[in-house]
């Protein structure tokens, strides 16, 4: 009976609750389901988040760039349960007028999650999983809003997987947390500036055409970003004036497509570009640079 | 300002970007003279920056329409500052690089908020690109020489989530009014997008 029961509840339940109210506010719509049906002990899954803009709209990476806010989930989980580190898909650039850079996201847009449940559960529990999204969506002009969400899902002894065309497409769009072989090498070449330090990256992969979206990191500022051929990146960057860097590496995304392919920016449909995660030394910067 | 450079070389890389960061360039710079400007204020009253030489000067662009800024107005942020600050020589003057702007809607914002200093209208964004700034709120320190001494963030708080938000501003003018160099002349700012016309 119990387990019929169960059965009946396939894929998991998205609540969506407390829909924060602005004046002329766009509407942004907000979506969470479980990789798995029900959950066993110890057995870690994924949650989906996907936001959805109103179209001409854009919310925010991870590095909002020289404005906005990133996108944020906070969980509010049972005892145990740990979430791991929200996954951002592959971002687009937007530069809007006085050479303002912003990198994020139109349509929708589905970000990762990993939880992780403790390794003792009770069979036929029910756990609810509450969470609050929070973004800066904007256009000509930006509106900060938020939406707590929830996801339920039964206790069972073997997982079961649910929403998996979902999940992977979800997975596609994001970046690889190590260079793919594909790309041949990268190299990188440091000069220094009369401020910093000027970096260029080349892919020695023929028919690539790169990008690059640099995380945040506090105190460094990095300006220029340029693409002189296909095949290679340039940017500037230098400690800001009284700051020291907190860390010896910048982040960075390096995202890369076949060149001959067209590309709409800012959309997120048809999107087959590819991503990685790196680490560009600042070892030259944090020694000589900072005052 | 964007600078586009073929390499040829390592040594063509070096002596491009020198050359790029060289180029002598009337925009702001810390540490260097301010660029002067003239702007009506909300009344159409022209405001020059040279008008308040000999006083530290803080310049901070708004945009009434922003959260982040109305986020600040309403919790008196500026008008706070420009109290603390207004009788040790500190001038405060706002400036509304938004192109579709005007002086009339200036007055309204200064009165709707019942603002203490004054709002000047760089709807021509011509102010805006000479600090390069980039967002509202973002924060500039002018120095009693006409130094440009601190730009960036009004504080660390772009969440508006801190209970004890530092604010960098306060802090460099109190460093400054002690005799002190500013200990942290530079932050990144964070807001909404200074709308300068397309």
């Amino acid at each position: 009976m119990r387990s019929a029961r169960l059965r009946c509840i396939v894929g998991a339940i998205a609540i969506l609750l407390a829909k924060q109210a602005f004046a002329a506010s766009p509407s942004v719509d907000v979506k969470a389901v479980a990789n798995t049906a029900a959950i066993a002990p110890g057995r870690p899954f994924q949650v989906a988040v996907t936001v959805t803009p109103e179209p001409g709209w854009h919310i925010y990476w991870k590095n909002p760039g020289d404005t906005g806010l990133p996108t944020k989930v906070k969980w509010n989980l049972p005892d145990g349960f740990v979430a791991g580190e929200l996954q951002f898909p592959i971002p687009h650039q937007f530069t809007m007028p006085g050479d303002i850079t912003a990198y994020g996201y139109e349509g929708p847009t589905t970000f990762l999650v990993t939880i992780t449940p403790p390794k003792v559960l009770k069979a036929g529990e029910t756990i609810t999983l509450k969470a609050t999204a929070s973004w800066l969506c904007c256009k000509e002009e930006c509106v900060p809003g938020r939406e707590t969400f929830e996801v339920s899902l039964p206790v069972v002894e073997q997982p079961v997987p649910a929403n998996q065309p979902l999940f992977q497409d979800a997975q596609a769009q994001m970046p690889l947390d190590h260079p793919p072989t594909a790309l041949g090498t990268i190299r990188v070449e440091i000069s220094k500036t009369a401020v910093g330090q000027a970096f260029t990256l080349k892919t020695s992969a023929p028919g690539l055409k790169l990008e690059m979206f640099p995380e945040n990191v506090p105190g460094l500022s990095v300006s220029d970003i340029r693409s002189p051929t296909d095949s290679e990146i340039q940017f500037n960057a230098r400690v800001m004036e009284g700051q020291t860097l907190p860390v010896q590496e910048l982040p960075v995304l390096i995202v890369y497509r076949n060149a001959a392919e067209n590309h709409a920016a800012g959309t997120n449909s048809a999107d087959s570009r590819s991503g990685f995660y790196t680490k560009i030394s600042l070892s030259g910067l944090s020694a000589s640079d900072t005052h | 300002m964007r600078t586009k450079v073929m390499v040829a070389s390592l040594l063509a890389l070096s002596l491009a970007a020198f050359a790029a960061d060289s180029a002598s360039s009337p925009t702001a710079k810390l540490g260097a003279p301010a660029p002067g400007f003239t702007l009506d204020d909300q009344t159409g009253k022209p405001v020059s920056l040279s008008d308040y030489s000999g006083k530290i000067v803080v310049l901070g662009w708004i945009n009434r329409d922003c959260p982040f800024v109305q986020r600040h107005l309403k919790a008196n942020t500026f008008n706070n500052l420009n109290a603390k600050y207004s009788d040790k020589g500190v001038v405060l003057l706002g400036i509304d690089s938004s192109h579709m702007h005007t002086t009339e809607g200036n007055a309204k914002t200064v009165k709707d908020y019942s603002l203490s200093f004054p709002l000047l209208n760089d709807a021509k964004g011509t102010v805006g690109h000479l600090y390069n700034a980039k967002t509202t709120p973002e924060m500039y320190i002018v120095d009693k020489d006409g130094t440009l001494v601190y730009q960036g963030a009004i504080d660390n708080n772009a969440d508006g989530d801190l209970s004890h938000p530092t604010n960098y501003v306060e802090k460099a003018l109190d460093e400054m009014l002690a005799g002190k160099p500013v200990s942290q002349p530079e932050t990144k700012s964070y807001g909404c997008t200074v709308k300068y016309a397309r």
